[in-house]
């Protein structure tokens, strides 16, 4: 279990105090510094190197409480829904596009998460037929904060008890305790972003170590928990065929690959913008090492053949492992998915309805 | 313009002295202190008109001189009237003179600042002396909400940041390259994230050779992604033998070396990439197409869609070659180079 990342300061402004999610945490966070604002903060231009990790700062959020990943075009999207339960995260990886994503810095959580979530479940009650496939793991980590803001308490109940609609929590921390804790199991995946050694050392600063995480997907099998995995951002670096086949051989040692609902596979890619910050923030940092090429989407990817060979390369050794591990690309061209995985759901809609497929297998 | 006037005039109204109490006197230019000093900002003039005026209609607005407790006078504005006057050959002039016990440090910045700004147009150099030196007195929220616009420039943070390095930080050389144009803003904004070795050996292959904007911009990214890279400095990288061959080459011209060492470079950061470029390049070459035929490769090759577009002047003509490109070897294999190179 890793501890909860060390906050310093609470902000709080006024209203989040009538919702339950305050009432939960507010024993949680009586030790740490508070400090209050009836009219919001002003937005601190806040120091780059620090970007607010360690300032918890309880606003309600107003805007769409539910959004579609946000695509790219010219790439095909798995169709994943985002569920806005906070931004930014305690951890800092290097290529994390979220320094350099949102205008505000600081861990914002949103206090008034469960008196909408029923905006959300009633989206999903109203259309039957559809697999909402949602997850919480992309402006943050799913689990990262889990000790301190219980969401697994908050979120897990409602979308277990509902058999068209998937919770993924992505995260790269071993915070499951409070998830394991609850008696459900059903709708809900649990899921890892998984690199090579080398990257996991050298740029997931405050993340877990491989092992341990693979040990936290291990235990949540074991406490039947559906599993997913996510390769992204992979990263060529010097040995990165032998450096990504030891994260497969933990893999091995450590999950039952009948149990894996998806494992998804990106290659780095990142606004431009991105890359004066990841230098200013993380000047020993390799992964700006590689070939990159403004993208369709006017984002920076590696040169085609490159993420063609890492992609390639991935698949055959996971496929080796397991045939049936629900693999797809992130963001990928049609031509990428034919000339790297050997076929191509061809547009973003056949990409949903296969990843449907795979909730319908695991749950029925 | 309205607002920059009101601005002005708030400013001035603030400003407690009055200007014509300052004494007109005959000064020996032996009392003068001629280094730019903590008032002026002119940097990078063209003295000739300055001097030809002189010379026709005499000095027509006396410079203004600070007294210091020693005795010695220091320039408050008119520093291009006194270059002029001492390029020829005055050994007196006559100015109006303040006494440091009777104005404020700020109120005599801010006579230069706003004679200047009324009558001539500030360059990046000299946006930055006015600013470096207002910074002396006022906060930088200050200098954002009052004086960044008057220079024409976003109140912004970091904008002002760099125009105040542009005067403290980068070198005369460097400084005279910006005024002059051959070193581009953004190119000396990049400059200024550089080590000062590195900023020097860069500058100077700036001033040695010539560089478009985007070239300039392009040679930093590309010298700090291949520093960074091989774990050394972007002055180790450029004194490498292959770079400073092509640098003192005699048989290529300035554009040719600044080719050849964006080329080289390209080819340390890009070598899959240049590669497939160079072999799509040759592929073409081989099909020996028409005249009026261009083959073009999707940038980066990212996209699956190659180009092809025939310029002809009948429908005869586009037949021919038709017919003609029907028949071209080599054309089937055409496409994917990156899949041709190991």
């Amino acid at each position: 279990m890793m501890p909860c990342f060390q906050i310093e300061k609470v902000l709080l402004e006024k209203g989040v105090e009538k919702y339950r999610l305050f009432s939960r945490i507010r024993e949680r966070i009586a030790g740490i510094p508070q400090v209050w604002s009836d009219q919001g903060f002003v937005h601190q231009a806040a120091d780059l190197q620090q970007m607010g990790k360690k300032r918890l700062h309880l606003v309600e959020f107003i805007g769409d409480i539910l959004k579609p990943c946000p695509g790219t075009r010219n790439h095909i999207c798995c169709g994943y829904q985002i569920l806005n339960a906070a931004t930014n995260c305690p951890l800092d990886c290097s290529y994390c596009i979220l320094q350099s994503y949102f205008h505000e810095s600081d861990l914002r959580i949103f206090t008034n998460i469960e008196e909408r979530l029923g905006e959300v479940f009633r989206l999903i009650d109203t259309d039957p037929e559809r697999i909402f496939r949602i997850g919480t793991g992309e402006f943050t980590d799913s689990l990262a904060l889990d000790p301190l803001i219980g969401w697994s308490d908050i979120l897990v109940p409602g979308f277990s008890t509902r058999k068209n609609a998937i919770l993924e929590l992505k995260t790269k921390t071993t915070n499951i305790k409070g998830l394991i804790a609850l008696p459900e199991r059903r709708q809900i995946v649990v899921s890892w972003s998984l690199n090579s050694p080398t990257i996991t050392a050298r740029e997931e600063h405050g993340a877990a170590s491989l092992r341990k995480r693979l040990e936290a997907a291990k235990t949540c099998q074991g406490e039947g928990f559906i599993v997913g995995f996510h390769f992204d951002p992979l990263i060529p670096h010097p040995g990165w065929q032998d450096d990504y086949l030891r994260t497969l051989d933990l893999m091995n040692q450590y999950i039952d690959p009948t149990r894996v609902i998806w494992i998804s596979m990106g290659s780095l890619r990142f606004m431009p913008a991105l890359k004066s910050v990841i230098e200013q923030r993380h000047p020993r940092t390799m992964i700006l090492d590689g070939e990159f090429i403004p993208g369709l989407d006017g984002k920076m990817r590696y040169f085609k053949p490159i993420r063609m060979d890492l992609y390639g390369f991935m698949r055959e050794h996971l496929d080796s492992w397991h045939t049936d591990l629900g693999l797809y690309l992130c963001m990928e061209s049609d031509e990428v998915w034919r000339k790297s995985m050997s076929w191509t759901p061809g547009d973003s809609t056949r990409l949903s309805r296969f990843l449907d497929n795979r909730v319908k297998k695991f749950f029925g | 313009m309205n607002n920059i006037l009101k601005e002005q005039e708030t400013m001035k109204a603030d400003m407690q002295w009055n200007l014509h109490k300052a004494p007109i006197v005959e000064v020996s230019v032996d009392r003068m202190d001629l280094a730019p000093g903590p008032f002026t900002m002119s940097y990078g003039f063209d003295l000739q008109p300055m001097k030809l005026s002189i010379k026709r209609a005499g000095l027509l607005n006396l410079p203004l001189l600070l007294e210091s407790g020693a005795g010695r006078l220091i320039i408050v504005s008119g520093y291009r009237r006194i270059a002029a006057l001492l390029e020829m050959d005055f050994k007196h002039l006559p100015a109006r003179i303040l006494k440091e016990r009777e104005i404020s440090s700020l109120d005599v910045l801010l006579i230069n600042f706003f004679d200047n700004l009324a009558t001539r147009e500030f360059n990046s150099v000299e946006k930055g002396m006015a600013l470096s030196r207002l910074a002396n007195h006022f906060s930088a929220g200050e200098i954002l909400s009052h004086y960044m616009a008057l220079l024409g420039l976003p109140s912004r943070q970091p904008t002002l940041e760099n125009y105040i390095s542009f005067d403290r930080d980068l070198d005369e050389s460097l400084k005279r390259g910006l005024v002059e144009g051959r070193i581009s803003e953004p190119a000396a904004k990049a400059l200024l994230d550089l080590m000062p070795e590195e900023r020097k050996a860069v500058g100077q292959l700036f001033l040695d050779l010539t560089f478009t904007i985007n070239q300039q911009k392009q040679l930093i990214e590309l010298l700090k992604d291949i520093s960074r890279t091989k774990t050394t400095s972007i002055a180790d990288v450029l004194q490498e033998q292959r770079f400073l061959d092509i640098r003192s080459s005699h048989s290529l011209n300035g554009p040719q070396k600044t080719k050849s060492l964006l080329a080289l470079l390209r080819l340390q950061k890009f070598p899959r990439l240049s590669r497939a470029e160079e072999t799509f390049k040759k592929e073409v070459l081989r099909l020996q197409l028409p005249r009026h035929v261009r083959v073009q490769a999707p940038s980066y090759f990212e996209s699956e869609f190659y180009r092809m577009e025939i310029s002809f002047r009948s429908g005869k003509e586009l037949k021919d070659v038709i017919d003609h490109l029907a028949g071209v070897d080599g054309l089937r294999q055409l496409g994917n180079p990156w899949e041709k190179v190991a």
